[in-house]
């Protein structure tokens, strides 16, 4: 049965359902500890504002689940991608050495590629604390659809993609999908809702941009490609959290990276079951802490 | 390109708990970076990083299977077999895994090792990068 998303009834369905959601993405971490489905997070923290330094760089841990963050590239689908690691929460200090380096540059900077053009816009610029970019990636083995054909899919059904037990995207898109300039809602169990305008759309990609009163100020881009004869679904972020709250959440806390981690894998996870192939590996997870960023 | 580890029924079995999976774990090389995961472990290393690579083994039972730390040189090893391996060494040792040493080294028991030395750069005869 699909819950209901969008009007009085998935109001009423996230109030009542309100206690298991709030449980569900801590649960569903939990459960990776006995399944096995860890993904792997490479962290790398940089106190420069502007470049990470070239220096070589190692990165590795013990997986504990969680995540996000983001970092991108100009137009959708043309993004530099970078590295990666395992599980959850490598810290280390670190520095970037793989791809992105303009990325990384737009990152400290605050700023996002193309911002779409509307009032209520919440650029990373308008965040508080450090700029995080993240890239989460799964590799995807005979695969049944295209990467053009599976993006086509998560521009049209989101909610199919998303772990709907905690976060839901409201309202579902018409039947022609998200389009440039729609408004949606990343719907969470938590004081902070996710508005959102769908900044662009590609045949092989989609951005979202933040709006005013999400969690976070950036943008997030879902990308898929071939590589190696493999498909790529990729997502990539670049933000600082909304305000001082959700930073003290994200960076001390860590419960709110370690949720939006759970989150996006998930959404990972369910591209490879609705591609109808198999992932290779775990799922990746890079993520730049730009400290030099910092208001 | 991915390395798949080289399993055997009994270590498969007693690798399943520590959260190692078949299907799951591997070496992913690309082009500037090595990450190797085992379970809830990995470890995530730029290619330049790494001096050189060689097969090694066989190796004994007691020394090779699961995440292993060498008191002797303080390398990492993710076992899943003794039939053998490859064993890379970084010119920078990777922060710690597992004990209180980082690692010079790193073992890793993929089924194609041939395959895991040619990604890295390191097939031919002298398996030693000069730099």
């Amino acid at each position: 049965m699909n819950a209901p998303v969008s009007g009085p009834a998935g109001r009423v369905w996230r109030a009542l359902t309100l206690p298991m959601r709030v449980v569900a993405p801590i649960a569903s971490v939990i459960g990776r500890g006995f399944s096995g489905d860890f993904w792997v997070d490479t962290v790398r923290t940089t106190t420069a504002g502007v470049e990470p330094g070239p220096d070589v760089g190692s990165e590795s841990g013990v997986a504990e689940p969680g995540e996000p963050g983001a970092v991108g590239s100009g137009a959708v689908g043309s993004g530099a991608v970078g590295s990666d690691a395992v599980g959850p929460d490598a810290v280390d200090s670190d520095r970037s050495a793989s791809g992105g380096r303009a990325s990384a540059e737009r990152a400290s900077a605050g700023s996002a590629p193309e911002t779409h053009d509307h009032e209520e816009a919440q650029p990373p610029v308008e965040g508080s604390g450090p700029v995080n970019h993240r890239r989460y990636r799964v590799h995807i083995s005979d695969s049944q659809v295209r990467p053009a054909e599976l993006s086509d899919l998560f521009r049209r059904s989101p909610n199919r993609f998303s772990p709907t037990s905690f976060a839901t995207f409201d309202p579902d898109p018409g039947p022609d999908g998200l389009t440039a300039g729609d408004e949606i809602t990343v719907r969470l169990p938590g004081p902070w809702d996710g508005p959102v305008v769908v900044g662009a759309t590609e045949p092989t990609g989609l951005r979202f941009e933040t709006l005013q009163g999400h969690m976070e100020a950036g943008w997030i881009e879902f990308r898929t490609r071939n590589e190696d004869g493999l498909l790529v679904f990729e997502i990539e972020s670049v933000a600082r959290s909304g305000d001082a709250a959700f930073d003290a959440l994200y960076h001390p806390g860590k419960i709110a990276k370690l949720v939006q981690t759970e989150m996006w894998v998930r959404v990972l996870e369910s591209a490879v079951d609705i591609s109808g192939g198999r992932m290779q590996g775990r799922p990746m997870v890079e993520t730049d802490i730009h400290e030099g960023a910092r208001q | 390109m991915f390395f798949p580890y080289r399993f055997e029924t009994v270590t498969k079995c007693l690798l399943r708990p520590l959260g190692v999976r078949p299907d799951r774990d591997g070496v992913r090389v690309d082009a500037d970076r090595l990450v190797a995961t085992f379970g809830p472990l990995h470890v995530s290393v730029e290619r330049a990083n790494i001096t050189s690579a060689q097969a090694t083994g066989p190796y004994r039972f007691i020394t090779a299977i699961g995440p292993r730390l060498s008191f002797a040189d303080h390398g990492l090893t993710f076992g899943t077999t003794t039939r053998g391996g490859v064993c890379i060494v970084f010119d920078e040792a990777i922060r710690r895994v597992i004990g209180p040493w980082d690692h010079p080294g790193l073992s890793l028991t993929v089924e194609d090792r041939e395959g895991l030395l040619d990604a890295l750069g390191f097939s031919g005869p002298d398996r030693a990068k000069s730099s």
